[in-house]
């Protein structure tokens, strides 16, 4: 026991004033003049372990990392200026009811705060990772937005995934608003999605063992956000199916395309209207919504770097069809309550690009229409008529990013899902991102 | 009926048969990686390489074909030290592949296996997108390709013990070249 400590002792002696040798010659360093034959074989043998020593790897010392233990947080701020041509009081897509309680439009004009989230997010053991997203609105309210689980340890392309999540189908609805290219979601996505499609569901993902990326999803869920509605019922209020595929083309160019289907049954889903005479009612729907969704995204980058220039081509169509009951002035304002079958399908799609034509800046054009397809409403038609319109809106957008982490952007955009009326809206916006690096989703 | 058990056979095949290769799937981050892993394994591994060297391997996007490659992967190999942080831990995570998950063997990063240079002190992003493992850019130094030579054949073994002499012997090979490169450099 002693020896060992003597021998660790020595050489800690000869490799210590190795480090305070290279600093300087200490003058108070004994010199050993009188070393016998022993001393001399125990220097040689030490120095030769010494040089062992140093041509051997060095010791692992294992990066730290943002969250050796804690999980990785990240949050993201988000702030706009906005000005309306017109009231965002009286937002409406015509044709195309949403409930009141879905937010959709260009939000409100002047000064405010977009929507600021807060993420957490880490693996739990070998066999989960977990993340939440908590979503501060510009109105003091706050909400989950995501809050799942998901396998890491299962294998031949299994994925599970629980919890609070948006749903895996389309192109977008998947991503954060802080990562969408435009300040707003397409009006297809409003109109049939109220903006994102999350719900309370469980999803099974598989990806085949294949060198084209071939990936088939199904969810099932509560079915509460839009098109569903909340019901008091065991079992799923919703289910979704979907498939992508994806690979490269040459080194400079990858594409993914998806083919989706939502299908939910909302129950006395009540939304305001407006009637023949043109006056507001409130109806409710009850029935089965089928929401059918084809995506095409294509990324370009020469040589497959992206920092200098990169273009990105998007597209999505979704098209649903709604059929079951409709209750005409369902709360009885109007004393004129009628039930009536219904049964419509409308279809919507929008096309955008983006172009980064030097560092850090990139320019965004996205043109969107929807079709108000055909919709008969039964008994109902003498209160009720599809109007003759299809909304479009015409979009462009600027934005700079000095760093990864930090984006400015101005857009300019010409909305017309009001009958007869144009709004012109103009935003600048900030996105900023501290804490936990982003993911680079593709 | 008949249809239906064609079907059912061809789906078996398609989950048991196409998965099965011979040779070790690695799946490397860079083309050094790619390049070493493909000198100790010899034909016994079969290397996709996931970035290549006009691209910043920090500026990728966790795309399809990454997705699609990541999940056969027996074997990755890649740097570390946060130079992959915006893509990889999406690509591993989705993958559906147990067996590259960090911690896991089929998981290798080299910059566990050298002495990192320029570890910050202080982590603050007013000085950009600093790496707290220290500077991620490790290949640049050809002591550094030894270590990782030396951790990585241990590592092939230790995935494929049934090829482990081979790459101890391809090991033993590029080791002796590898040092006289350097000697022939100094």
């Amino acid at each position: 026991m002693l020896r060992k400590t003597m021998r660790a002792a020595i050489l800690a002696a000869f490799v210590m004033p190795a480090a305070a040798l290279a600093a300087g010659n200490d003058p108070t360093a004994p010199t050993d003049t009188g070393a016998s034959q022993t001393d001399e074989q125990r220097l040689q043998s030490l120095e030769q372990r010494v040089k062992q020593l140093e041509s051997a790897p060095p010791p692992v010392a294992p990066p730290s990392s943002i969250g050796s233990f804690n999980p990785a947080v990240s949050l993201i701020l988000s702030g706009l200026y906005t000005n309306l041509s017109q009231d965002p009081a009286n937002y409406r897509i015509t044709g195309f009811a949403v409930p009141s309680d879905t937010e959709i439009g260009p939000g409100s004009r002047g000064f405010s705060l977009a929507e600021s989230e807060l993420g957490i997010y880490a693996n739990i053991d070998p066999y989960f990772y977990g993340a939440l997203n908590y979503s501060l609105h510009p109105d003091d309210t706050a909400s989950v937005e995501e809050a799942f689980i998901q396998t890491i340890a299962l294998s031949n392309g299994l994925t599970v995934k629980a919890g609070r999540f948006f749903s895996g189908i389309g192109y977008l609805n998947e991503q954060h608003a802080h990562v969408w290219d435009f300040v707003d979601a397409p009006l297809a996505y409003q109109a049939f999605l109220g903006t994102q499609f999350g719900d309370d569901a469980v999803q099974v993902r598989w990806l085949a063992p294949t060198d084209t990326f071939l990936e088939f999803g199904a969810e099932l869920g509560r079915g509460r956000p839009f098109p569903g509605s909340d019901r008091n019922k065991n079992g799923s209020g919703a289910g979704t199916v979907f498939a992508h595929v994806g690979g490269d083309v040459g080194v400079s160019s990858s594409w993914r395309a998806g083919l989706s289907t939502l299908q939910t049954s909302p129950k006395d889903r009540t939304f305001t209207d407006t009637n023949i005479a043109g006056a507001d009612v409130t109806n409710s729907f009850s029935g089965d919504s089928h929401l059918w969704i084809a995506d095409f995204v294509w990324k370009y980058a020469p040589n497959g770097n992206p920092i200098h220039t990169n273009f990105k081509l998007q597209a999505e169509y979704l098209r649903r069809r709604e059929n079951g009951d409709l209750t005409y002035d369902s709360n009885g304002a109007l004393g004129a309550t009628n039930t009536a079958s219904y049964d419509a399908t409308q279809s919507g799609w929008y096309l955008q690009g983006v172009y980064q034509f030097m560092p850090y800046w990139r320019i965004g054009l996205r043109t969107e229409r929807l079709d108000r397809g055909t919709v008969d409403y039964s008994s109902n038609s003498a209160n009720l008529a599809p109007q003759d319109f299809n909304p479009s809106k015409n979009s462009v957008m600027v934005d700079y990013s000095p760093s990864e982490f930090s984006r400015i952007r101005v857009q300019f955009a010409q909305d017309k899902s009001r009958q007869g009326v144009t709004d012109n809206q103009a935003f600048v916006q900030y996105l900023m991102s501290l804490g936990a690096h982003g993911a680079h989703q593709f | 009926m008949k249809t239906v058990k064609q079907w059912l056979l061809l789906s078996a095949l398609f989950l048991f048969v196409v998965p099965a290769h011979a040779a070790l799937q690695v799946f490397a981050c860079e083309p050094e990686w790619g390049a070493l892993a493909q000198e100790l394994g010899g034909d016994r591994v079969s290397v996709y390489v996931a970035t290549n060297a006009l691209q910043d391997p920090h500026q990728v996007q966790a795309k399809p074909s990454l997705l699609a490659r990541a999940r056969r992967a027996n074997l990755v190999v890649c740097t570390g030290a946060e130079l992959e942080i915006g893509w990889l831990s999406i690509v591993l995570r989705q993958s559906g592949n147990d067996a590259v998950q960090p911690g896991k063997p089929g998981y290798f990063e080299a910059s566990h296996y050298v002495q990192m240079l320029e570890v910050p002190t202080r982590l603050d992003r007013s000085a950009g997108d600093v790496h707290p493992g220290g500077n991620p850019h490790i290949q640049t130094d050809p002591r550094n390709i030894g270590r990782v030579a030396t951790a990585l054949a241990q590592r092939l073994g230790e995935v494929d013990p049934a090829n482990a002499s081979f790459y101890q012997a391809h090991y033993q090979d590029f080791a002796k070249r590898w040092d006289a490169a350097i000697q022939r450099w100094q």
